[in-house]
This record gives structure tokens, sequence and C-alpha cells, in this order.
């Protein structure tokens, strides 16, 4: 049995325990040091990961495009779909893949995609054939006896009543941004501030330790304004009146700025803060439109974000707006490029398009309604065709289209869900640009993500957000980029793209359901062309995950396969899955309909 | 860009693809579906399935067979799995609602050819295991009413269509349209101007935009509805459970997920937002329900749009005075169930233009005329 010893060396280690206890991992008994995450301790003894594709008949993470996210659903002390890598290891806990004999049937070990593909597709199979396999597979605890209360053996669980808070400041997410733009806040005297995060106390403390290396001698750090004093997490927290709510995951954001919030797996928390900085990390926040994926279209937001000049040789850029954004925001895109033609997705009045030609310079006969339509082959470097409302098709040459509208980050979840509840037109309008991962409007601000190793990218940014985040509450702050925010910035690392080809095609695109790379492209020969009719019939994005770990990989799986304009599913809550009975205890009115 | 069709169908739903499919089958050539977003978009891709006869009202009831007979028989007819299983509707009841209107349903279903029967306790809770038995009376149960797959179905259908010849137009919106002095129609989309012989308008609760060209004032209003999924369980619950006393739905997926839908007092308008306070209503409802739900988690909720009319009944065929312009909307949130039989029934008027007898009394007229649809006893809004 080797012990994590040598494991710990790498870049990982981040924990100091050296007592070994003993757990059950489905019936034998290992040994692994307390508190690192229970997916270490399997891989010390030599399991990879908890979770094993039944469809693929594989190792998940074996083929898995992203092996730093492989899908560790397992289950613990009898709870079922538990990330492993977010929950530490205690002596005596009982640790179960979820493909062996678990308490639920788990999504994924024989439905997904296969069971979807040979129901749907050979009519004569029904579902005795289902009922075949699932008596066969799926040992949760025995056929149901008449009068038994709980089915199976759902296990039971106790849930509290909720609980509400109305911070200044709502963090979401404490990573090393997150905790970052804590110390970045500069709030009145009195003002308080929630922290909220999904990991244990002691890996938010790992966070704060790792971000006092990273931020060591770099020339922003004297930007932070409570560093000096602080050397522990409690400390800093104290010293900005800020609640630090470990264990807790927002899962929804809703018309009025209200988020909500499990705590543990039994409590409902009710959020409602004046302004939000998402520091949500890598998985959630991403531009769903990378900048080099259909050549000569960008969208607005890379487009701010870009350094100034890089954009000089165009001569014939073209702007599409998809929906009607404020002139503020139109009026900063205008800083960057001038488009010599704007077509309209939308019918706009004449007060607004009088307001685009004076913003942009541009003559009204310029300003025409129309939407590229992917049918004919509309984003393209050259020309852009449109199909204007009296019939037919125009083509205009262009060198660049610029595509602006609230509808691109359709699947940053979280702050997708944030925006939806805050934001009108009127106020979308970003704080200075950082970087491509960068989101901000109204009160809601996001910093950039953290991809991979590249932390001081984030770290930087969630600086600016937590300033802009002081300025609009009445404090001092410069928001913006100051040089040397800005050579944190420009060290960026590339994003690791999706790899086709792997043995036996069987990348796996959504890891909840095991749909493949193949599976994506086998679908879309088939007449499943949009990503919408792709996900009704596979199940894409309706894992537990709900999308935040196959988003991306589905929009670059399908730009692989096909030239069509993407058309991402919007994003819902909850986003992590919650118990009804949490829900049920939630202190709320609601206005029932008259039976 | 000027195309001529024997029939123009607005809208990609159910009702519009069932009508093109079944216009097709009966040998008409020139048929072509425009829908304004992409196909099944609207509540087609968004409703929870289920299919059931148990109506109060005669008309619908009688209506609710055929259509019942005719998804027997969809999976053969399109040559692909809709996923179609009928075990039943089962209207659980409790101590404290009416029993007599649960008579009185069953009677005037057992009137109309659909023999609902009455479950004491004991058969209740052997068919939904984990029932709240306190109080439990007994239920009104069909056994042919069912559950189906909806994407299951709009794929079949697009399928059917396209191998038959018929032409589906996505992202073309209609913008208007014209009743030409030749008596034909005319289609103003941004895709060009299509002439049609019949137009269908199967455009839900956009359908009064469309009519309103022609002076035609539909009563129909868009109502935000929401449903929620869980995590899967193992299969044990088949029939699809409905309480009248929360207003609440719940079934069962061959997945092993519930999914379930609840009546909160909804926006009319076409928001497709979720809200918290569903959430919350359907989870107060359904814990009371079956108990045991309070340890399974929701792992997605999303919202449609019902096109309610005042009688939660579709206008279905010809418009007064325009018989080549052909409603087909505001189903109520029952739709899907009758989609089979109106598609049938609208494509035997365009081939042969006799109204059928079954579908006569959901003429636009009938508001005119005083005689809605009114449920007898209960109504049945809230409830899929």
């Amino acid at each position: 049995m080797a012990l994590v010893g040598e494991y710990r060396k790498n870049q990982f280690a981040r924990y100091d325990s050296m007592t070994v206890v003993e757990f059950i991992y489905n019936g034998r008994s290992m040994r692994a040091e307390e508190g690192i995450t229970v997916a270490e301790a399997l891989r010390s003894n030599g399991i990879r990961l908890g979770g094993r594709s039944m469809r693929l008949r594989i190792w998940r993470d074996e083929y898995h495009p992203f092996k730093e996210v492989p899908s560790a659903w397992v289950s613990i002390d009898g709870i079922a779909n538990i990330n492993a890598y977010r929950v530490r290891l205690k002596g005596g806990m009982k640790v179960a893949s979820q493909t062996r004999r678990s308490l639920l049937a788990l999504i994924g070990r024989y439905s997904g995609t296969g069971f979807y593909y040979k129901n749907f597709t050979r009519f004569e199979l029904t579902r005795n054939f289902f009922f075949e396999r699932v008596k066969k597979i799926n040992d949760y605890g025995g056929p149901l006896e008449p009068g038994k209360s709980s089915p199976g053996s759902v296990r039971e669980l106790e849930f509290e009543p909720s609980e509400e808070f109305s911070p200044d400041v709502l963090i979401v997410g404490a990573g090393r941004a997150g905790i970052a733009a804590l110390m970045a806040l500069n709030l009145p005297g009195g003002s308080s501030v929630i922290v909220v995060d999904s990991l244990s106390k002691e890996m938010i403390e790992d966070n704060f330790r790792q971000l006092m290396l990273d931020i060591k001698g770099e020339p922003f750090s004297s930007q932070l304004s409570s560093l000096a004093d602080s050397d522990t997490l409690d400390g800093l927290l104290k010293k900005m009146n800020a609640t630090l709510l470990h264990g807790t995951t927002v899962f929804g954001a809703f018309e009025g700025g209200q988020y909500t919030a499990v705590r543990g797996y039994s409590r409902i928390l009710l959020i409602k803060p004046s302004a939000v900085i998402l520091c949500t990390g890598s998985e959630e926040i991403k531009p769903v439109f990378p900048k080099n994926d259909i050549p000569g279209v960008i969208t607005s937001r890379t487009l701010l974000s870009m350094p100034p000049g890089l954009l000089q040789g165009r001569k014939l850029p073209a702007l599409c707006l998809e929906t009607p954004l404020s002139m503020n925001y139109l009026s900063r895109i205008s800083a960057v490029v001038r488009p010599t033609r704007i077509f309209l997705s939308f019918e706009a009045d004449e007060a607004y398009a009088a307001g685009l030609s004076s913003v942009f310079g541009v003559a009204r006969a310029d300003i025409m309604p129309g939407r590229p339509s992917a049918a004919h082959g509309a984003y393209n470097v050259e020309t852009v065709t449109i199909s204007p409302a009296g019939g037919g098709t125009k083509q205009f040459p262009t060198d660049l289209l610029v595509l602006a509208g609230r509808k691109q980050p359709r699947s940053e979840l979280v702050l997708l869900l944030s925006l939806n509840s805050r934001m009108d037109a009127d106020n979308c309008m970003p704080v200075p640009a950082v970087n491509d991962g960068m989101l901000c409007g109204g009160d809601v601000y996001a910093c950039g993500s953290l991809v991979y190793q590249d932390s001081t990218r984030s770290i930087a940014s969630a600086i600016v957000a937590a300033e802009s985040v002081s300025i609009r509450l009445g404090m001092k702050g410069r928001g913006e980029l100051t040089p040397a925010l800005n050579a944190a910035m420009t060290k960026r690392s590339g994003f690791r793209q999706l790899q086709p080809g792997q043995p036996g095609g069987k990348s796996v695109v959504c890891p909840c359901l095991d749909v493949t790379l193949d599976d994506m492209s086998r679908l879309y020969s088939e007449g499943y062309e949009t990503i919408n009719r792709m996900r009704r019939f596979s199940g894409l994005f309706m894992g537990p995950c709900q999308g935040a770990r196959c988003y991306r990989n589905v929009f670059e799986a399908y730009l692989s396969i096909s030239e069509k304009q993407l058309d991402l599913p919007t994003v819902r809550p909850p986003i992590v899955p919650v118990y009804l009975g949490a829900l049920a205890l939630t202190d709320i009115q609601i206005e029932e309909e008259a039976k | 860009m000027t195309e001529h069709f024997d029939v123009a169908i607005i809208g990609a739903g159910i009702y519009g693809l069932m009508t093109a499919h079944r216009l097709l089958k009966l040998g008409v050539k020139k048929v072509a579906v425009f829908e304004m977003n992409y196909i099944g978009s609207g509540q087609s891709s968004r409703n929870a399935g289920g299919i059931r006869a148990q109506f109060a009202n005669p008309h619908t009831i009688k209506f609710m067979v055929a259509a019942e007979n005719e998804w027997r028989g969809m999976t053969k007819e399109l040559g692909y799995n809709i996923l179609f299983t009928q075990d039943g509707y089962l209207f659980s009841c409790y101590d404290d609602e009416d029993q007599e209107l649960y008579a009185l349903h069953r009677k005037l279903q057992n009137e109309n050819g659909v023999k609902s029967v009455w479950l004491e306790p004991d058969a209740v809770r052997e068919l939904v295991p984990g029932i709240n038995q306190q109080g439990l009376v007994g239920a009104n149960f069909h056994s042919l009413d069912g559950i189906l797959h909806h994407d299951a179905v709009i794929s079949g259908l697009i399928f059917s269509i396209r191998r038959n010849g018929g032409k589906i137009y996505e992202y073309t919106p209609v913008r208007k349209v014209e009743i030409g002095a030749d008596g034909k129609a005319l289609l103003h989309t941004p895709n060009g101007t299509f002439h049609a012989e019949y137009v269908v308008n199967a455009t839900a609760a956009y359908a009064p935009d469309i009519a309103s060209g022609l002076g035609i004032s539909l009563p129909i209003k868009p109502v935000r509805r929401e449903l929620i999924v869980t995590e899967p369980l193992q299969f044990f619950m088949k029939p699809m459970l409905v309480s009248l006393k929360y207003g609440i739905t719940i079934h069962q997926s061959l997945r092993g997920e519930f999914i379930g839908h609840s009546s909160v007092s909804e926006p009319e308008n076409f928001d497709l937002k979720a809200s918290f306070a569903f959430m919350v209503k359907y989870a107060r409802d359904i814990t009371r329900l079956l108990p045991f739900m309070k340890n399974v988690r929701i792992v997605r909720q999303w919202a449609g749009t019902y096109d309610m009319t005042p009688d939660n009944s579709p206008v279905l065929g010809p418009a007064p005075k325009i018989p080549n312009f052909i409603n087909a909307a505001g189903s109520s949130g029952h739709g899907f169930m009758m989609a089979p039989a109106v598609g049938k029934f609208i494509a035997e008027y365009i081939t042969t233009g006799r109204v059928n007898e079954l579908m006569r009394p959901f003429s636009l007229e009938r508001f005119e005329r005083g005689e809605p649809l009114t449920e007898l006893v209960l109504s049945h809004r809230g409830v899929l």
C-alpha cells in the first residue's frame, strides 16, 4: 500500500497532516492520511477515481478531455452524487463508487445516450427490455414492499429551516480570487460581506495560504488593503466584517437579485446583496466564443478586452447587434473599432437608430435590419450574408464581424443567472476590461477565470472587480488595471483543446452522461443538427452537473463537426442538485392560484 | 423568392408538425411548416408528456378517446419509438376533498367511453408506493391514460415529414398573413413571401397576433408554467399521479427521474425565467403528497408558456368566413394529448372540406354562441 507520500510532493500537496486513518471503499478497508481529499485518498490506494462509465466500460477519466476534472461522483456514508474532489477524508468514512452498489440508480449508469439511442431508434425495444436491465444492474435495496413508507432504501435525511441574509457585498467562491477580492474591498464602516464557498473551512484556509504564496513579491500586492495585518483567514474575515459560509453552494439567482444557496445539504440560504462579486472559477465562467474558432468573427466582450491597436488594419468591420444594448456600452465598442455597417437582429425604433448613427458615425443607410443567418453561410471573413425583410439576400464585404448582445454568454452558469436576475439593457456596462473571462454589469461583477495553474490573472481581475464594487458603494478605489495588474494579466495560458480521435473515438464530452464526441457527430449526421436537438435526444447538459462541466466541451465538439451557429441552451436554476426537503422548509410567501 | 404551397402551416410545434405529417400521409404534395425559432422550441419540448382522457366535459372526453387511440399507433406510424406507455392517470382523493365530485367525474367519463374506476386506498398504495396514507380515501384511475416522450415524438415527426417531401423552414417568422383577391393566402416572412391555398395557424400563444391581421380575434393568453425534474430513482411508480388538492402532478420517467408540475400564480406573458416561488411551492406540496420525496434532489427546473383560453380548451377548425384559414391553438396545457386527433381532423378538413363531428364543438364560434367547453365540476387548470 502506497501512502500519499510521493503524491504529496507534487504541485497539489497542500496539507500537512500525517495522521493515517482507515476508511472503507466498496467494502474494502483502505488507509490514507486524514484531511486529504477523498479522490486523493483513493488515488494513493491505486483507485484512479470514484467513477467508472458503465456505458463505455472505461474509467471515466481515461478518455476525458480534461483530466483535471474527472467525473468523480461517489457516495459517501450513504449520500450519493458527491464529488470526491470536494470532500476531505475522515476516519471510518464509507465511500462507494457509483458504478457498483449505490443507493440511488444514478444517471449515466445505464441511461444516458446509450439508453436513449437504443430506445428511440428501434421501436420494438420497449420498456420490458428496460426493466430487465434495471433489475439486473440496479441493486439498490431490493424490491418495494407494499405499505412501506419509503421506496427502496432512499436514505432518510434531516432538514433545517431556511436563513436569510442581506449583506452589502456577496462574494461567491472563496478560492484565491475570492479571497483576493475580499482583501481588495474598501467598504464604508459597518458594511457586511458574505463569502460563500462549497469547500470546507480547512480547504479555504489552504486557499488563503496558497494566495499568500502566489502574491508574495507581486507588484500589485500593495493594492490589497488588508494584506499587512492579517496573516490568518480568520483575521482577515474579522477585519473585513465578513462571514464565511463554507460548505455552501449557490444554486440560483432569481428576479430582484435574490441569490439562493444550500448549506451542506440541509439548509437553504436566501441572500439579497447590494453587490455581487463572482469568483466561481474556471468551470463556471468561460467565454463562450473562443476568439479564434470562427475566423473574422469576434464578440464584443472579447473585443473590449483586446489591447488597443490590434484591430487597426481592419478596413470594413461590421457590427451585428443581437439585442438592444445601451449607448454607454456601445460607445465603449466604438472606442475600439468603427464599424462601417451595423446589422440589427431586432426591430429598433427611430430614436435608437439615431443614437447608433451618432455613436459610431455611421450613415443611416448603413444601419439595417437583418440577421446573418447560418443557413446562408453567414459568418465568413470576406462577406456577411443578410436576408432583409423585403426578401432575397444581400451580401456585404467585411473583414471583421463583431457580435454584440446579451445573449452570448449563455452557459456561464452562475454569472448568467446573476445577470438575468439583475440586468436590463440599460445597465449592461462592463467595468474596465480585464480579460476575456471577465464580465460585469449593474451590481454583478465577475472576476477572470482561474484557468488551470494560471492564478495571477484571476487574482488581478478579482482585485479590479472588488475595487469597482467599493467605488459603487461610495468608497475610493481605482477599479481599473494598474500597470502592475496589467503585467500580471498578460501572463496567459491557452485553453486546452478538445482532442478528437482518442482510441475508439471515446473522448467524453459530457462526463455525467458519458456522451462522446463520436455520439455527437453520429447524432449530427442523423439529423440532430443543433445543440438543442442533440441535447433533447442525448441528455447533454441534463446530468447532475447541469452543464457546468460539459458546456465548453459540447461547444468545442460542436464547432469541430458543424459549420452552423451555436444555440447553447438556457441556463436554469438549480445549478446544483437541491433536496426537496430543504426547499420545503424555505420561509417565503407564495401566492397560490385559486383552485 | 415566391413559392407556392398547397398548405402552409405556421408553427413547428406538435400541432403544426402533426398536421403536416397527416397531410403528407393523405397525399397532399406541397406542405410547408414555418417556425420562428428552432423546431419544437415552444411548449412541445417543454411539457411533461402526459396523455389522459379523464376530463369532465363530454366533448373533450370523446376527443381525447380518439386522440389516445391515435397515440397508440403512433410508434408504428412514425417508425420511431415515442416511448408511449399506458399505465394510467391516478387522481388521488383525500378526506378533505369532495368525493361526490370524483364520482360525478367517473359517471360522466363512463358515459362517454372512458372506463375510469374508483380505487380503494390499498390499490392506490400498490400503484404508488410511498404515497401519504393519512386521510387517503381512494383515487380515480383510468388505465389507458399514459405518458410519452415528447422529444421522441418531435424527432419522429421531423424525420417523417422530411422523408415524405414536406418542408420545414426554421428561424422564419411569419410576420403577416393576407388573403388575396383570388382567395389564396400570402405569408410574409423575412425570407420572402409565400403563397398557399390553406393556412394553418398553429402558433399557440402567438396565434392571436397572426389571426388579428385577418380581423379575427382569438381569446388566447400566454401564461408561464414551470416544471421540475429530480435525480433518478429506481423505476417504481408507473402511473401519472395527480393531486387536485395541491394542484400538482408527478410521474416517473423511464430514466427514473421524477417530473413534476404545480400551479402557482404565474404572470401572463412569454417570460421563460424560472421562479423560486414555484420551486418552494412544489417542494412543500410534493413532500406532503409523497413524503419520501424530501430525500430526493431537484436537478433542473424549466418554464414553458401555456396558451390559455377562457374555457381551457383549444380553438380548432376553420375561421368564420375564411374557410382556408384554420386555427389550431389555445390548447391550455393539453395540446400534446390532443395532437394526433387535431392533425387528423384538420388534414381531413383540408382534403375533404368536412369538419369532423368531434372537432366541431371546438370552433371559435362557441364563444359567441355561448357554448364554452367548461368542465363540469373540477377545474383542470394547472393539471397537465
